[in-house]
């Protein structure tokens, strides 16, 4: 056999949030990752969104802490301003070359103070902001970049281009800015690679009619994205660019570029359905006067899980839509106010004016991403996104080659996470035997033992050049820390934060035994792990340390009272040094972890997930309650793509089944669970026998059902199906199905309805394939889908585009005027309102399908998410931790979710979400141990009296009551932990505190602040 | 000397700290008369360090937090508003301007947002003057009925119920039903408060 040479190293392309997630998982999981960036700064198209939907949360503050921790890993090594130029070598043993373009501002010594921004003369357009704002050519891309290191644009700095200017250079006083930069090599060894470039939103230029290059006030959806964002060019308010007013009256224009074979892109674009609602939404929360907002669509397309009940909500509040094309948009008047003709859905011309449109447009390939691919021999397809197959979602046609993503295909946010963590999942499987080979491990200094010594505090503040320096006194800052309780030292640096600082701060812990350090600077969100790092160094321990923010808080935001803020600045540095002597040693616990898996469900998604965990090298045990594995995937035939489900199911079973790590119990089920992430101890219940099971992680993919609907004769009438009975039926070509004449599909079949308010997202697709198929066999057939709005999102449009040439009928009705099924002689007769005649017309189908959705039955999962403390939602889909960003954890540690058992979705989706549980399962599976929060709660067992009030308000479930003798006290599980605090201000006794936030710390700060001064 | 306000406030690491991060980062200025506190949630925020901030001198208290729903830990700011609300009961009943302490939600954004929130509440502020002052009463009296607060707040029973309302608040999911809070505040917890307070006054 050979030796393994496999390189334990993976290249990700692209820093958006799909190669962020991805590195940041490979890192997890021991392995060494490159994180090539085109741009000076990663985040991606996702960091310049305002807010996301289905939520409306914030975009970049769920981004940045993710970006923040790409950055701190040692494992993640980021190259901005970078591109792969050429790669030899197998998979497993790759070697690539990038090239680096000039930033001219050297990253090693850049420490980010910004001086040489305010003396760049260069103003240019803010391209970040969509060029609706301006920058200096010398810039930071945002406040929120990562890295902090600002660049200089090649294309306007003038001395790159003219030989004159170099001001910046001489103000920086780390000499980190060098004009004479130039382009490198950089070659590097790598195992596999993730292509996560993403894509880039339509050009709507090409569509005359819209006049996007004439009128001021039509702008691109991320255009308006930074118009509603607060760091964005109107500061986050609502206005038009034309006048900088407030706009009464927006539209949206649906499809630009997308669904359009002619000038666009023949695909649906999957996202901007949603996205216009929530801008619609956020717009009307930004007007400070009641705002008209009217979008104008084909199909509302909001298939994903909560979308079409943000939908509903939409239409209650008062948006409107309307069903339509879109003629022309000119201009009203002199004022900027818009017109837009529209042909209606009764086939009628009209008109409207708005302040501004929003043109909705999709998402394509960069043409950088399409022509790496092209280079490394990858195929891609015909819309030019990367090609790849249902049941493997997530290969490129090279091997040791994965993407995730849009450039994987048009997909929201919580699709490319799960899609990266899949990516990161087959890397890991294919390098699995190099894991830990190439990671790097910190110098581990001996921790100095402070307990019982008196607090010796040392301060060191900033000048941060002039940013802190130039508006408070640094001088009277010192003199006045240096008279504090327990201070025994205190100074003044140009840079706190730079290389040559931390070597200070070292030396002056040793020479005057400083047993507490407080740094008064920026902000602890950015540097505070820098300053603990050099604790550490210094053998103390990192807890022992307080920043005090008199940048961020107080130089920049109180310029014009320099007297003013510098009395602040004492008294917040007195409240940090006040904290500080209080602040105790912690140590974050390590826990040993149980390496083996819980598989819950032994459907397509619990087989995947299995394979990959066990192929990986850890043990699994995969439980199913029937007597065969397989699921419901066994009722399926084809796929959208018309690939072989039966034969991939069976391949899988055949796999599990020979897997020497895979451990198989059927008709079994979960009794009883106990422990927490990392040691959880399951009784199951197999053939009627009980046994118990120790496992570090749980993967629930427990399935779903179809639902059986109580309507149209289903159940009363033998030509009345559902469409798995027709799929069946379908694929043994029964007599019903060559002699059939006419066929009716109703769509919608029990989904979005009051009692299931949700879409079931597979049957547009699943029907539209069937009807194909019919005309297959018997050309001549009259098919009909009833409809309510055709779902055929991402690529799955070439067969509603296909299916509407082949001549089948859609008619489309409402949920308050139905399709009417009877029985006249044992015939079927339906009975439907066309919607473009608005006339009732009449069909005699030899048999009806019914689209009939899926669910999931309480009660098959109730029990299950009670004893593994997960949540499900209204309608029995297990909940995921964050909708965007955690799509398959849930909120309990070390509990994963994937497949139906989340929410309705197509096998290609329940694959990759199979591989992201897999690979969430590895990154804790292949640790030794399990390194917890330091800052987190403790009880103090002879002031707790076991009330439980703590265990019912911890958010996390991460405080439970244990017997002690006769008494109830309650003890923390401190790997569930997170710190927030929540039972420490509710505990009746004191008895629960939280470290690092303790109640007397911020007794202490508030006395503090209470001290007599200026203000 | 004219009077400058004192204000200390309570900011959420997530969100709200990382507001005044951005506002700092945009040079988006305000008055330099708030200080802050950094906690991990607006939900770390007890009652007494609001009771305890008046009596160190401040003349308003401010809370910034993640907004509903964008909290890191889940319920956090939920719990701030049932904190707040009881507090700023609390206040009202011992004769002090319940305009001094103010809740308010800032994504790591909205700096601009911020900068403008904290110069406005400054303002209140200094139009109330000192605590005490606005309220007709003299700062002994305030400071005494602050710390019979804080006594009272320390009781086992007043904390128990306070625990076991915000279980049920929690429990039945009613956060955002205003009536429901206020009678349970009221009911379970002013009554007893108002009862140590004004003992023997």
């Amino acid at each position: 056999m050979r030796t393994n040479n496999k390189t334990g190293a993976i290249m990700v392309i692209g820093g958006g949030i799909g190669g962020v997630q991805a590195s940041l998982d490979l890192a997890k999981a021991g392995f060494r990752v490159y994180l090539v960036e085109k741009e000076p700064t990663i985040g991606g198209m996702m960091a310049r969104l305002d807010k996301t939907f289905p939520t409306n949360d914030c975009s970049i503050c769920i981004l940045s802490p993710k970006l923040n921790e790409c950055e701190r890993d040692i494992n993640i090594d980021i190259i901005t301003m970078a591109e792969l130029i050429d790669l030899e070598g197998e998979p497993g043993e790759f070697k690539a070359t990038v090239k680096k373009r000039p930033r001219y501002i050297d990253e090693e010594k850049c420490n980010n103070c910004q001086m040489c921004i305010n003396y760049c003369p260069t103003i240019i357009p803010d391209s970040y902001n969509e060029n609706f704002s301006t920058t200096k050519c010398l810039h930071l891309v945002t406040p929120q970049a990562v890295p902090a290191i600002p660049f200089i644009d090649p294309n306007h700095c003038l001395f790159l281009n003219e030989r004159m200017c170099k001001i910046c250079a001489p103000v920086c006083k780390y000499e980190a800015i060098d004009l004479y930069q130039e382009e490198k090599e950089i070659a590097l060894d790598v195992g596999a690679i993730i292509l996560a470039m993403g894509s880039k939103c339509f050009d709507p230029s090409v569509y005359k009619n819209y006049g996007y290059s004439e009128f001021k006030n039509v702008v691109t959806s991320m255009e308006f994205e930074r118009i509603l964002n607060a760091s964005g060019p109107y500061e986050g308010h609502l206005l038009r660019p034309s006048d900088k007013t407030e706009p009464k009256k927006i539209a949206w224009l649906q499809c630009v570029g997308s669904r359009d074979i002619n000038r666009g892109h023949g695909y649906c674009s999957s996202v901007c359905c949603m996205y216009a609602i929530k801008q619609a939404f956020i717009a009307r929360e930004h007007s400070s006067k009641p705002l008209d907002t009217a979008i104008f669509f084909m199909d509302m397309r909001t298939a994903g899980k909560d979308f079409d009940a943000y939908f509903e909500r939409a239409k209650s509040e008062g948006i409107r839509f309307i069903r339509s094309r879109i003629h022309t948009i000119f201009p009203a008047d002199e004022s900027g106010d818009l017109l837009i003709r529209y042909i209606d859905e009764n086939g009628k011309f009209k008109e409207e004016k708005f302040d501004m449109i929003v043109l909705s447009v999709g998402l394509e390939p960069k043409s950088d991403a399409i022509n790496l691919a092209k280079k490394l021999g990858i195929k891609l397809n015909e819309n030019n996104f990367i090609e790849n197959t249902s049941f493997e979602p997530v290969k490129t046609s090279r091997p040791g080659i994965y993407v995730c993503g849009t450039l994987n295909g048009p997909k929201d946010i919580p699709s490319t996470v799960a899609e990266a963590s899949a990516a990161a999942c087959e890397a890991a499987t294919l390098l699995a035997p190099s894991r830990g080979r190439l990671v790097r491990v910190k110098e581990v200094v001996p921790e100095k033992d402070v307990s019982g010594l008196p607090p010796r505090i040392g301060v060191f503040i900033c000048h941060c050049g002039t940013n802190i320096a130039g508006v408070l006194s640094i001088k009277e800052l010192v003199e006045d820390a240096k008279k504090l309780p327990n201070v025994v030292f205190a100074m003044d640096n140009l840079y706190t934060c730079s290389t040559d600082t931390q070597e200070v701060i070292k030396e002056k812990i040793k020479e005057y035994d400083l047993n507490r350090v407080v740094v008064a600077s920026c902000t602890p969100r950015t540097h505070q792990p820098l300053f603990q790092e050099t604790l550490r160094e210094a053998g103390l321990n990192p807890y022992l340390f307080e920043m005090v923010n008199i940048r961020e808080h107080c130089s920049w935001v109180h310029r014009k009272a320099p007297e003013m803020a510098t009395e602040k600045a004492k008294a917040l540095i007195r409240m940090g040094v006040a904290k500080a002597g209080l602040l105790r040693p912690l140590k974050p616990l390590s826990i040993d972890i149980t390496k083996a898996a819980l598989v819950i469900g032994g459907g397509v998604a619990g087989l995947v997930s299995s394979l990959m965990i066990a192929d990986q090298g850890f043990k699994v045990y995969l439980v199913e309650r029937k007597d065969r594995l397989g699921g419901n995937a066994l009722r399926f035939h084809d796929t959208w793509r018309g690939e072989d489900v039966t034969a991939y199911v069976n391949g899988l079973i055949e796999k599990v089944n020979g897997h020497p790590l895979i451990e198989v119990f059927l008709n079994a089920e979960v009794l009883n669970a106990e422990g927490f992430v990392g040691n959880f101890e399951t009784t199951l219940m197999v053939k009627e026998k009980e046994m118990k099971i120790r496992h570090g992680v749980v993967i629930i993919a427990t399935g779903a059902d179809p639902y059986k609907p109580k309507e149209y004769l289903y159940g009363e009438h033998k030509d009345v199906l559902i469409s798995l009975e027709f799929d069946d039926e379908l694929s043994k070509r029964t007599e019903r199905i060559k002699n059939a004449k006419k066929v009716v599909f109703i769509q919608c079949a029990g989904s979005r309805t009051k009692e299931r308010p949700y879409c079931s997202k597979v049957c547009c697709t699943h029907s539209i394939y069937g009807a194909l198929k019919l005309k297959e066999i018997n050309p001549d057939i009259n098919v009909y889908i009833l409809y309510r709005e055709i779902r055929t999102y991402g690529e799955r449009e070439r067969l509603y585009r296909e299916a509407r040439k082949k001549g089948i009928f859609f008619i489309r009705y409402s949920l308050n005027d139905k399709p009417k099924v009877e029985s006249i002689n044992g015939k079927l007769k339906v009975v439907v309102k066309d919607h473009v005649l608005g006339i009732p017309i009449e069909i005699h189908p030899d048999f009806i399908v019914l689209a009939s959705g899926i669910m999931v039955k309480r009660e098959n999962v109730e029990k299950l998410a009670k004893l593994y403390k997960c949540t499900l939602d209204d309608q029995s889909f297990f909940r995921e931790a964050h909708v965007k960003l955690r799509p398959v954890e849930s909120s309990t540690d070390g509990i994963y979710i994937a497949g139906l058992a989340h929410y309705p979705k197509p096998i290609d989706e329940t694959i990759t979400q199979a591989k992201a549980t897999a690979m969430k399962a590895a990154e804790l599976l292949s640790k030794e141990k399990m390194i917890g929060e330091a800052a987190i709660a403790f009880v103090n067992k002879d002031l707790c009296i076991g009330c439980g009030i703590c265990t019912d308000l911890c958010p996390f479930h991460a405080v439970k009551l244990e017997r002690e003798g006769k008494k109830m006290k309650a003890s923390v599980i401190s790997a569930s932990c997170k710190g927030c605090g929540i039972c420490a201000v509710h505990c009746p006794t004191g008895a629960i505190d939280v470290s690092y936030f303790t109640n007397s710390q911020i007794k202490a700060q508030i006395e503090a602040f209470g001290v007599k001064d200026g203000i | 000397m004219a009077f400058e306000p004192k204000i200390l406030g309570f900011l959420c690491n997530w969100c709200c700290y990382a507001a005044a991060d951005t506002a700092g980062v945009s040079r988006f200025q305000y008055p330099p008369n708030l200080k802050v506190i950094r906690v991990m949630c607006s939900g770390r925020v007890a009652p007494e360090f609001i009771f305890d901030a008046f009596i160190n001198g401040a003349d308003g208290v401010f809370i910034g937090g993640c907004h509903l729903g964008d909290c890191q830990y889940l319920y956090g700011n939920y719990e701030a508003t049932v904190v707040v609300k009881m507090s700023s009961e609390i206040l009202k009943q011992i004769g002090i301007n319940p305009d001094r302490l103010l809740l308010s939600w800032h994504s790591a954004t909205e700096g601009s947002q911020f900068a403008q929130k904290i110069s406005e509440f400054t303002e209140k502020i200094r139009s109330l003057g000192p605590l005490g002052e606005s309220e007709g009463l003299a700062r002994d009296v305030v400071v005494e009925r602050l710390k019979a607060v804080i006594e009272g707040l320390k009781g086992r029973k007043i904390r128990m119920a306070f625990g076991k309302m915000c279980k049920r608040i929690r429990g039945q999911n009613k956060y955002s039903d205003k009536a429901f809070i206020e009678e349970e505040i009221n009911r379970r917890l002013i009554v007893p408060i108002k009862e140590k307070v004004f003992k023997g006054a």
